[in-house]
């Protein structure tokens, strides 16, 4: 493992490693999505290189270990933009 | 082999009201055991001049009020007429459960005490300020890669690992509920237990209601208001007691560094459970085959299966067949949880786990008594983040 670190740009794709979806209105800021969905993806670049995403809760039925997802990006408004991912066909 | 194996022991248990109603604030269940446990151990107050407890508050962002959340050494100090000079104490931050009794054979070995008065108080809030205390437009610190998402509670982070592990091994929800539902009938058995009169059938199980898919209710813990407390001595002063003493023969905790800090990414937890079980087993001079029961922590149902892996029980990946078949159950070939869990005595938060090792060993386990137990391991926290374990034995 190098110590060099430094930012390097990546393609935004990847797989789903796992997923979940919160039923608990328990979350903070979120208690009004529930049930909302989860999920880990691993980016193509690195194995257990992963980022927390949502999914819309109508992808809940095609949403699996190892889908391939793709990064978009999502205004929360007052220049907040976070990356979330997206299923994507094989 | 451990050099301090068989020279302290557990000698005293004390349980306040498990209690999702308290009448009382914390701090005064927490009196409650305590007096219970030094009643136990035939002693009196005044013996004690050690305390160790791990009094972490329940989860992140909880209140840290001490007696009301939280019950500190200096807490049970205000409150008990312990000995005129109170000569060591600990109060752990690190590590878990175990962690405390841990120090306190430390401090018994060094002579640097008597008798030591260990617990652990944990207070149900009513209301969850959830998300490690993010709630509001910013997050810092790890937060800021789980928080902006909603995924920052400790149940989404097992549900992340636990769809990864049946995705991984091909395992299913029959396992957890194996598990869930050896618990309940155990807490039958059990006086103390939240759950003690009311038994759950596999229907109840599958039936109960999502709280992050694919856990589900009955794979949580019960949120109590409640404290254990123990007493720890050195085994010369163990054989005057009232009970016979369970000796403390080895200990291990985890300390292995974990690849991914956002969430519980299950690839750590052979690495890491193995990391405090290798240290169980080699300072015991002791193996899994050589357990007659293993009280292995519960906070969420998944966490057992993979201790059962990680300690080296099972293979990695075989704990779902394992738990079925009735080899986990009482009068199985590894009784596990053999007083209810977490799941269904109530989150002692690893305390109940070591109180039935020490009842189990010393013939006190009631109903639940296995015959012949010599030697029982606790093991708690997850093995994907933290925990620390021991191992009493009947003889020293």
């Amino acid at each position: 493992m190098s110590r060099q670190l430094a930012f390097t740009p990546v393609s935004g794709r990847g797989t789903v490693y796992s997923f979940t979806v919160m039923h608990q209105r328990d979350v903070a800021g979120f208690e009004e999505d529930a049930p909302f969905i989860n999920i880990v993806v691993e980016l193509e670049e690195q194995q257990r290189l992963l980022m927390v995403s949502n999914l819309p809760s109508a992808e809940r039925e095609r949403v699996r270990v190892g889908a391939p997802g793709e990064v978009c990006f999502e205004n929360r408004g007052d220049g907040v933009v976070i990356p979330q991912f997206k299923l994507v066909r094989a | 082999m451990w050099s301090g194996k068989g020279r302290t022991a557990i000698v005293g248990i004390g349980y306040s009201e498990i209690t999702r109603r308290p009448q009382k604030p914390l701090g005064l269940l927490a009196v409650d055991a305590c007096r219970a446990a030094i009643a136990d151990a035939g002693l009196e107050p005044s013996y004690i001049d050690g305390l160790a407890t791990y009094p972490e508050m329940p989860f992140a962002g909880a209140g840290n009020r001490d007696g009301e959340d939280v019950v500190s050494v200096m807490y049970i100090v205000n409150h008990l007429a312990l000995a005129p000079d109170i000569r060591w104490y600990a109060q752990i931050e690190t590590g878990m459960i175990a962690s405390p009794i841990i120090e306190a054979v430390h401090a018994l070995i060094a002579g640097a005490c008597d008798y030591v008065l260990v617990w652990r108080a944990l207070h149900r809030p009513t209301r969850r300020p959830s998300g490690g205390g993010t709630a509001g437009p910013r997050a810092a610190g790890e937060a800021q890669f789980t928080a902006p998402w909603g995924c920052n509670t400790i149940i989404q982070w097992h549900a992340l690992a636990w769809q990864r592990y049946m995705h991984r091994f091909g395992a299913t929800r029959e396992a957890l509920a194996a598990l869930a539902l050896n618990s309940r009938c155990n807490a039958n058995r059990n006086p103390r237990a939240f759950f003690y009169k009311e038994p759950m059938s596999r229907e109840d199980y599958f039936n109960s209601r999502w709280i992050a898919e694919p856990l589900c209710l009955y794979d949580c813990d019960v949120p109590v208001d409640g404290c254990v407390a123990l007493i720890l001595t050195g085994a010369e002063r163990a054989r005057n007691l009232r009970h016979p003493p369970a000796y403390v023969a080895g200990y291990g905790q985890n300390t292995a560094p974990r690849r991914t800090l956002l969430h519980y990414a299950l690839d750590d937890y052979m690495e890491c459970g193995g990391s405090l079980a290798r240290k169980l087993w080699n300072s015991a001079g002791l193996g899994p085959h050589e357990m007659n029961a293993a009280q292995l922590y519960d906070g969420f149902n998944p966490s057992t299966l993979y201790w059962l892996e990680a300690a080296g029980f099972c293979r990695e990946g075989e704990g779902g067949s394992f738990v079925q078949d009735g080899r986990i159950a009482l009068e199985g070939e590894l009784p596990v949880n053999t007083f209810g869990g977490s799941l269904s005595e109530g989150r002692m938060h690893g305390m109940g786990h070591i109180a039935e090792a020490v009842r189990q060993v010393t013939g006190r386990a009631e109903e639940r008594q296995i015959q012949g137990a010599e030697a029982v391991c606790a093991i708690d926290g997850s093995p994907m983040l933290r925990g620390s374990g021991i191992i009493v034995t009947r003889a020293p």
